[in-house]
């Protein structure tokens, strides 16, 4: 079949195909090369975006992207807590003019303790302060603070759940190494319990994009961020540079695993055929474990330098 | 690829699907001609559509050059059909003729001259050369062809949503392409050309892996690599540049369809607001899309040519009835301009205000490229010298090839310059430059091809007569059409405007007599290509029975029928030495095909032996 | 290379799993670890980017060397991806300059004012 492999009859054969090369393996190589060249063209823009972002950028009280020439004296205040009745802390800001309306404050109540009103000066925030003081709610002063990009851990810029990703992190290295025993056990022959991987591999794997479908639903749609993440409240693709690049990285990645899982489920039914697969013949389990494997990294790689960095 | 090289050559060599296993063609039409997996099949049905586009593309290249000629004047007829509205007065409105230029563009690289080299005669020609029945993988192949023509659908679909086709060239630089309201074109017509050139990217993608795969994997026993046909040398390099630098122009065209799709940022500046529409967020580098968009088609010029010059290697080597002069350093050459291809994208940048240090690296490596540029045409000279040519049409053309691409190299060498490029960027001489290159280069090289390789493709001979009316008619309408366009360039005349007499330099009647008979010599290019379709379908129907091997040329394809049996070859064949034998002293014939041993008696040519 | 799977088929499973059990173990730590490296440099820059930059790198490396079993394939792959790899440096650095070293804004708008003012 092919120019490296020992010929058909050869006892040698008899299994497993690492360390020999047949077209599928290095059609799949290749595919991955193709696919590390694609991915650097996401994530090295992200690089280059980062690196090259205005230092003014971001900033804690306004907007990504806002033009801070002229808001430099001013602070913002942090509503840290809305007190028992939210609608009087509303209605101070609503009175003072530093909301758009009712609307818009009521939403501000939510994003606590992450409320943040800017464009504030110095003596009209520490009023507001204590009006809210005595609205019974709980609110500081802020200065303003610019940066080049989110830092992680930093609330008002930055919307991303670290602690919930970095378990997530670990979830699809479990897939990865279930992933490897399948293979492992089929080089073996022994076909149930490799399925039995394989059919693990569905299900952490599912648990994984599971885990992703939530965090996008809560960036995009439930949770109210400070001013300083998004204008709207939401984290959405178009709320800043930072955004589109996380949700384009994310989720090219995210479709490459839902690809992913697909292609083990087709597996996972043929591996329950009998004849399926076996000791001597189980390439596209082979196969969908590279890819499958490679996902991995490049997750590796994206919780790193999008999250933690 | 040289450790690749080197195990292959040593181990028994391995060839097509299962021994001498033969697999009856299907014999649902529809599986045999339509969805097909034959690699010949899909090489005739790329082949077909990217002819189909030539024509497109070159009715709207008549349009472009009855503009430049007469700027405002009415076409004939269409003028009528298009713009009748009173407010137009059958004008031809500025924007159209930007998307003429976009859509000729387009079509003509990702439609015409990628489809025709690559997925044409790389998908029929690779397993023949090579000897094997099928590419590794012929159901992927077929998809491979089935993601084009929703390409085709697209790109065409283009010219009919609101706003028409798009008008940002075939480069698609933001911001013009990523603000909705920045022209009518980017309305709604740059989303379906994103779409086109993502799908036609997928296709190229996916048959860079088959071919690499089959000629790395399914060559005949005796098929060392450094007894492979040039042409197949030339698509396998073509297929590694495909395979690493294609994803970049994915992802580069994936995120500016999101920033128009879904609002993101990449290549807005900041608060980039066109046209009154709201200003978007922006912060992302307009400049970034240029260098991923040239990271890829700088490569894809070589994907357009290294087709080309291997095809037109073995045309000449074999109207020369010579041994090809100095295969191995023609092998290292494509290798050079792939490798050097890769790192030379900025000389498009020379004026986008890049970074001087990066500017003047790109300057160097681009110099460089003359190098294995030099070499291969010195090596088509020193085949064709001394040698007993025939003048047969595919010769013809494929000689006007080698002296096109010299012309259009050379052009290239002053471009390549930063400081000259400051004068002539964006002008005519860039436009000169691209068609000596891209006419005079690849299509050159795929009206020899056909010609060449019709018979084994159809069975039947072309008409040797009216190819040569064709060839010499295209020869001298086509350096009519473009040499003068050099001139022009120089002079400062831009490309990619509508109506060069806004400016005072270009109203003098030297330019407009120019540009009027570059109008006429295109008209007459033009029409000269209908002698190739007459051509094409008269051969088609009524040529003459073609034999097995009508040029007493030696590589494997003329080994078996013409047209090839469903599995090419009734057994595979045993390769015994280098594609290039003619003229053997000692021998007879003045060939040798690479499936006959060398006789006792003959004695190698020092160059190949 | 030198221990093919298949060649021991008499060896213990226990063996046969080993490997992947300890990667899986290195990666569950590594992550820790960069969880917390993460949080205690959150503030110097420099030292986070190259820190997390080579723990994900050695993770990475783990996830190719023993699940992709890069450690048992020959020269080929490595063929394939390391043209890539260098490719997609090649491609971050040379971008780098245009896009991450453009004159910041402000700055430039600055300076001219002090022209000005200085003239
Ligand atoms: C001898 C080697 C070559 C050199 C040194 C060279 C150099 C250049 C340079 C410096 C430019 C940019 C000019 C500018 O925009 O200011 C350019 C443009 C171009 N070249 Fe070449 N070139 C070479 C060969 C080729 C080949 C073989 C092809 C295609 C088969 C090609 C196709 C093009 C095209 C299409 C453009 C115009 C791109 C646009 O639309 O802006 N070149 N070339
Ligand atoms: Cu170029």
């Amino acid at each position: 079949m092919t120019t490296l492999a020992p010929p058909l009859n050869s006892p040698s054969r008899s299994s497993a195909t690492v360390g020999l090369v047949t077209p599928g393996k290095f059609a799949i190589w290749l595919f991955l090369a193709t696919e590390v060249m694609f991915f650097t063209g996401l994530i090295g823009s992200y690089i280059v975006f980062r690196a090259g972002s205005s230092p003014r950028a971001y900033s804690n009280l306004y907007p990504p992207a806002t033009d801070l020439s002229r808001t430099r004296d001013t602070v913002g205040i942090v509503i840290e807590d809305a007190g028992p009745d939210p609608d009087k802390v509303a209605f101070e800001l609503v009175d003072a003019h530093v909301v758009g309306g009712a609307e818009e404050a009521k939403r501000l109540m939510d994003t606590a303790p992450h409320g943040v009103v800017g464009g504030l000066t110095n003596d009209k925030a520490a009023d507001l302060v204590h009006k809210i003081e005595v609205a019974s709610g709980h609110a500081r002063i802020e200065p303003l603070k610019t940066q080049k990009w989110p830092l992680p851990y930093d609330d008002l810029t930055n919307p991303l759940a670290i602690n919930l990703t970095a378990a997530n992190t670990f979830v699809l290295i479990c897939s990865s190494v279930t992933m490897a025993l399948a293979l492992a056990a089929i080089r073996q022959g022994k076909r149930l319990k490799s399925s039995m991987y394989l059919l693990a591999t569905i299900v952490i794997g599912s648990l994984f994009v599971g885990v992703q479908v939530y965090e996008y639903n809560s960036l995009m749609f439930v949770h109210h961020y400070p001013v300083g993440i998004s204008p709207t409240g939401h984290f959405r693709p178009d709320v800043s540079l930072f955004a589109s690049c996380f949700f384009t990285m994310t989720g090219f990645h995210g479709a490459h695993v839902t690809a992913g899982v697909i292609a083990l489920i087709l597996i996972f039914l043929r591996s329950l055929v009998l004849g399926g697969y076996s000791a001597q013949n189980h390439a596209p389990i082979e196969m969908v474990g590279l890819y499958w494997h490679f996902v991995d990294l490049v997750w590796i790689i994206l919780f790193t330098i999008v999250y933690l960095i | 690829m040289t450790s690749q090289v080197e195990t292959s050559s040593s181990a028994p060599v391995g060839h097509g699907q299962g021994d001498d296993h033969i697999h009856p063609a299907p014999r649902n039409m529809l599986s045999r001609y339509v969805f097909s997996s034959d690699h010949k099949v899909i090489g005739v049905q790329f082949l077909s559509s990217g002819l189909i586009f030539f024509v497109i593309g070159g009715l709207l290249a008549m349009a472009l050059r009855w503009q430049l000629a007469w700027p405002w004047k009415p076409m004939p007829i269409l003028s009528r059909m298009l713009w009748s509205d009173p407010s137009l007065g059958y004008q031809m409105p500025p924007e159209f003729y930007a998307k003429l230029f976009t859509m000729h563009g387009t079509i003509m690289i990702f439609f015409v001259i990628i489809p025709i080299l690559n997925g044409g005669f790389g998908n029929f020609l690779i397993p023949l050369m090579i000897g094997a029945r099928d590419m590794a993988f012929p159901r992927l192949n077929m998809v491979s062809y089935w993601f084009m023509p929703p390409a085709m659908v697209f790109i065409s679909y283009s010219f009919l949503v609101e706003g028409g086709a798009p008008e940002a060239g075939w480069t698609s630089y933001p911001p013009l392409t990523i603000a909705r309201w920045a022209t009518p074109g980017s309305l709604n017509g740059q989303t379906f050309w994103l779409l086109a050139v993502l799908c036609a990217g997928i296709s190229s993608l996916l048959g860079a892996i088959n071919y690499l795969t089959t000629i790395l994997m399914l060559r005949a026993p005796g098929m060392t690599m450094m007894r492979m046909p040039m042409t197949v040398w030339g698509l396998f390099v073509t297929a590694i540049l495909q395979a690493f630098a294609l994803p970049v122009l994915t992802s580069a065209l994936v995120m500016q369809t999101l920033d128009r799709v879904a609002g993101t940022n990449f290549f807005s500046p900041t608060g980039l607001a066109v046209a009154n529409a709201p200003a978007v967020v922006g912060g992302g580098g307009p400049i970034l899309f240029q260098h991923l968009f040239w990271f890829y088609s700088h490569p894809a010029v070589y994907v357009m040519i290294l087709p080309g010059m291997g095809m037109v290697s073995d045309i000449i080597a074999t109207f020369s009835r010579k041994p090809l002069f100095g295969y191995k350093p023609m092998v290292y050459a494509i290798g050079g301009i792939a490798g050097l291809g890769f790192i030379v994208w900025g000389h498009h940048m020379f004026q986008s205000g890049m970074n001087p240090a990066v500017g003047a690296t790109f300057m160097l490596s681009t110099m460089m490229i003359a190098l294995p540029s030099a070499i291969k045409v010195f090596n088509w000279l020193g085949t064709m010298w001394g040698g007993r040519i025939q003048f047969t049409t595919a010769m013809l053309n494929a000689v006007a090839f080698v002296a096109m691409f010299v012309i259009g190299g050379l052009s290239g060498i002053f471009m390549a310059a930063s400081p000259v490029d400051m004068h002539i960027h964006d002008t005519y001489f860039i436009v000169a430059h691209l068609h000596y290159v891209l006419f005079g280069g690849s299509m050159f090289a795929i009206f020899a091809a056909v010609q060449y390789w019709f018979p084994k493709i159809f069975g039947r001979m072309m008409n040797e007569p009216l190819g040569k009316l064709h060839f010499f008619l295209t020869f001298i309408t086509f350096n009519c059409t473009f040499y003068l366009m050099h001139i022009v360039g120089m002079h400062g005349h831009l490309r990619r405007i509508a109506d060069p007499t806004v400016y005072e330099s270009l109203r003098n009647s030297g330019v407009t007599n120019m540009n009027q008979f570059m109008t006429y010599s295109a008209f007459a290019l033009g029409a000269a290509q209908i002698l190739f379709a007459m051509n094409f379908f008269w051969s088609l129907a009524f040529g003459p029975r073609a034999a097995a091997n009508p040029w007493h040329a030696n590589t494997l394809e003329w080994e078996t029928t013409s047209p090839p049996a469903y599995y090419n070859f009734a057994r595979i064949p045993v390769v015994h030495h280098a594609p290039y034998e003619y003229s053997v002293p000692g021998l007879e014939v003045d060939f040798l095909p690479q499936t006959k041993p060398l006789p006792p008696a003959a004695m190698l040519h020092p160059v190949n032996s | 290379m030198n221990h093919a799977p298949d060649a021991v088929a008499g060896v213990d499973h226990d063996e046969h799993r080993s490997p992947y059990l300890r990667a899986w173990a290195a990666l569950a730590v590594l992550t820790l670890v960069e969880y917390f490296y993460a949080s205690i440099f959150r503030d110097v820059l420099g030292v986070l980017v190259i820190g997390l930059v080579f723990w994900a790198a050695v993770k990475a490396g783990l996830v190719g060397w023993f699940f992709m079993h890069l450690n048992q394939e020959r020269a080929w792959v490595y063929l394939l991806i390391g043209p890539a790899c260098l490719l997609a440096v090649l491609l971050v650095l040379a971008v780098y300059p245009d896009v991450a070293m453009q004159p910041v804004d402000g700055e430039a708008p600055n300076a001219a004012q002090a022209l000005k003012t200085g003239s």
